[in-house]
């Protein structure tokens, strides 16, 4: 009887370490799990904001309402991320059309950039 | 004081234009009949000095009116400017005659009072920092024309009664423009009431009527009646039900707010605290700016988005668009017309359209094709000009021409090109570049025998400042273009090296014009090894000495297969391999098959294959031994089948142990 509440003892520590590791490990996955389908999320938000800024503001006909604006800029604090908000804040603000231009510029290299780096699995 | 228009100004006073008075100097119009018409001027009384008519007659209606202190009318007659009346201290108005001309009043001052009731064309105050217009509760103010009042998101603009709790009474009868204030004791006489909706963040400190201000959480509206909510100034809040005890809801909220302050802070400093312990994936998201996305996004269309930028530079692309063709690929064209033909067939005329020709194997017309041999061009043939090296030529995106031939290692080459001038001489160098074979030869499957491949790097003639320099490479071999049959062609016959690797062939040029120079012609060949005849050992593989490989060309008419006529082409075939089992052939375009026969090993033969132009037919070929699939049987295949057969029997025994038992 002694023996066989030794080897029960052993085999109940034996699964209660083997539960825990296995407990870690799936919360480890859990998170990098989240993290990646944060970055999913993301990843489409960036894709949909390029997207609606290419339709409506360069592919424009005339003036950008102030509807569409409001969408946009929506759009990209829903994003999250300083940079593009920066950039895309700085478009309005531009005094002449070489500016415009480079901030235009700006903007679209810096959502590439962003889809390709989220994509490399950052 | 001093005081200028006193009363010994008993007539009419035209001001000089641009009169401006200094701070000291305080206006007063003291006398019934005295006139002070400003006509086209502009007045402007600086600093704190003030102006007061009383009795007197100020006529400024084409004119602008600026008056920095206060400005008071106790007395006769102030006539407007029809523009603008600019006032930073106090109006005044106990009695007299204003008469506003349709002009606008701006008061531009911090906070500021509006007494006695006057009719004012448009009055306009608009502050960025928090201040306060202050009416009389005794009179009426009446706006005919428009009312402007703003404050600013953060710093609201006061409306207050100069007695509070007591209303003060305005008109404004044309359009309101208000936004960002912080009304109390307002009593809109107009009909028409005041809308203030949450989006402008008009706020209702109570006891206001004709209002309406529509809260984002709760619809709040005064209308026709006082105002209830805000500061203080509402009713009676009725609390613990039917007994009727009633305490003011100004009250409550003085006694409760410092408490719901105070518990509300320490919520919120026990909050902040367990922050850190909170995993980052469980946080909330900060927000990215605090600004309302209302307010960053501007009414008025930035000029960004007017739609009158072109907010993309088309200028590169347009350049790209049209650019001419590399000048690479133009010198080629020129100088093999069938390529120019091509180029023009399938509509590559500009650089854009260089991609169409991405990987698509251009063929280069051979030497013997050529009616007229271009200039400065190498060709590479053998057999005394009986081969043509294929000359597939690939374009890449940028542009960048690559040359393809096909040979095998140890082949006779010979190369041959055409100057465009005289020349003192022809100079070849071989250097080494890696000893790394490509790696086509080993994707292509075996029985194909399209292996064997030269690759060349087609720089065309490039002139070369100075001594011609020879890069820090591993020379192999130099060798001299000569023409001795003098037709303008220069040949030179070299071997292909018999180390499979990557070489460079580099032609020098040297014209006898001095101002012609020297022109240099780079090609990049890779050598692969010839193929050979092996068996499989347990080892590896073990070449086969004295075995006989034969190749076979299928004759077109015949639609038979006949012994390849090597001689013809320097060659031998069939082939007796030595030690080292090596063997190939360098064969015309056909179709073509192997056979190899070597004693002691099962015969061979290929299936039959195709040749293009110029290409090697060297594969390696696996021989069985004869004897056939015993010679395969070795220990572990003996063990294998053993252990098999144990197994099947331990099987059946307990299925017949089983079968007993039951």
């Amino acid at each position: 009887m002694k023996k066989f509440l030794s080897v029960f003892s052993a085999v109940i520590f034996f699964l209660l370490i083997a539960t825990l590791w296995w407990g870690w490990s799936l919360q480890k996955e859990v998170l990098r799990l989240k993290a990646n389908e944060r970055s999913i999320e993301v990843n489409g938000k960036v894709i949909e904001f390029a997207n609606a800024f290419i339709t409506i503001v360069l592919r424009a006909e005339g003036e950008v309402d102030f509807e569409d604006r409001l969408k946009l800029e929506n759009m990209v604090r829903d994003i999250g991320d300083k940079e593009i908000f920066d950039v895309w804040s700085a478009i309005p603000e531009s005094t002449s059309e070489n500016v415009a231009q480079k901030r235009v510029l700006d903007l679209l290299e810096i959502l590439i950039g962003k889809i390709s780096t989220r994509q490399a699995g950052e | 004081m001093k005081k200028i228009f006193s009363r010994a100004l008993a007539t009419a006073v035209l001001l000089a234009p641009g009169l401006a008075l200094a701070a000291s100097n305080d206006v007063q119009l003291g006398v019934t009949n005295s006139t002070f018409s400003v006509n086209s001027a502009t007045v402007t009384v600086a600093g704190t000095a003030s102006t007061t008519i009383d009795g007197g007659t100020l006529t400024a209606t084409a004119g602008t009116l600026d008056v920095n202190g206060n400005l008071t009318l106790s007395s006769g007659t102030l006539t407007a400017p029809s523009g603008t009346t600019t006032l930073s201290g106090n109006f005044t108005h106990p009695a007299g005659t204003f008469t506003h001309s349709s002009g606008t009043l701006t008061l531009d001052g911090a906070d500021q009072t509006l007494s006695g009731a006057t009719t004012f064309g448009n009055l306009n105050k608009a502050v960025a920092v928090a201040r306060t217009l202050t009416f009389d509760n005794t009179s009426t103010q009446t706006i005919v024309g428009t009312l402007t009042l703003e404050g600013a998101a953060s710093t609201l603009l006061s409306l207050r009664s100069d007695t509070d709790g007591t209303q003060w009474e305005f008109d404004p009868q044309g359009t309101r423009n208000i936004s960002y204030i912080d009304v109390k004791d307002s009593n809109n006489i107009n009909a028409t009431t005041i809308n203030c909706i949450s989006e402008k963040r008009c706020t209702d400190s109570g006891n206001n009527t004709n209002w309406t201000f529509t809260q984002a959480a709760s619809a709040q509206t005064t209308s026709g009646t006082t105002s209830s909510g805000g500061g203080g100034g509402g009713g009676p809040l009725g609390l613990f039900g039917s007994t009727g005890v009633s305490i003011p809801s100004a009250t409550i909220i003085e006694t409760v707010s410092p408490i719901l302050e105070t518990v509300g802070e320490v919520i919120q400093e026990t909050a902040s605290s367990l922050i850190p312990f909170i995993p980052e994936i469980f946080r909330p998201k900060p927000p990215l700016v605090e600004e309302p996305v209302s307010e960053a996004v501007a009414s008025v269309t930035p000029p960004s988005f007017a739609g009158t930028w072109k907010l993309m530079n088309t200028r590169g692309i347009n350049s790209l668009a049209f650019a001419p063709l590399p000048e690479a690929l133009t010198a080629l064209a020129a100088k093999f017309p069938e390529l120019e033909e091509t180029f023009a067939k399938v509509g590559v005329v500009r650089f854009s359209d260089v991609e169409k020709l991405e990987g698509v194997p251009l063929h280069l017309p051979t030497f013997s094709e050529v009616a007229h041999i271009p200039t400065e061009v190498i060709f590479a043939s053998a057999g005394r000009k009986l081969f043509d090296y294929n000359l597939a030529l690939d374009v890449s995106r940028s542009g960048e021409l690559t040359q393809r031939l096909n040979a095998v290692s140890g082949q006779p080459l010979e190369l041959s090109v055409r100057p465009e001038h005289a020349v003192t001489s022809i100079e070849g160098y071989l250097t080494l570049q890696s000893s790394a074979f490509s790696e086509d030869i080993e994707t292509i499957p075996a029985r194909s025998l399209t292996a064997g491949l030269i690759m060349s790097y087609a720089v065309f003639a490039q002139s070369i400042p100075g001594d011609v320099k020879i890069e820090d490479r591993l020379l192999l071999t130099s060798f001299d273009y000569t023409d001795p049959d003098g037709d303008g062609v220069y040949t030179a016959a070299l071997q292909a090296p018999l180390v499979a690797g990557n070489f460079e062939i580099i032609t020098i040029i040297t014209y006898e014009d001095p101002k012609l120079g020297t022109k240099e012609l780079r090609l990049t060949l890779v050598v692969d090894p010839e193929g050979y005849i092996y068996t499989l050992v347990s080892g590896g593989e073990l070449r086969i000495q004295n075995a006989l490989v034969t190749i076979y060309q299928k004759n077109e008419k015949t639609g038979t297969f006949e012994t390849w006529n090597a001689k013809e082409f320097q060659q031998v075939n069939p082939q007796t391999t030595e030690v080292s089992g090596e063997y190939s052939f360098l064969v015309p375009p056909g179709t073509y098959y192997i056979s190899v026969r070597a004693s002691g090993y099962e015969p061979y033969e290929s299936e039959p294959f195709p040749v293009v132009i110029g290409s090697g037919v060297h594969q390696n070929i696996e021989l069985i031994r004869e004897g056939g699939i015993l010679r395969r049987i070795n220990w572990i295949v003996v063990v294998g089948v053993f252990l098999t057969f144990s197994l099947l029997y331990n099987f059946y025994r307990d299925r017949t142990r089983l079968r007993n038992a039951s």
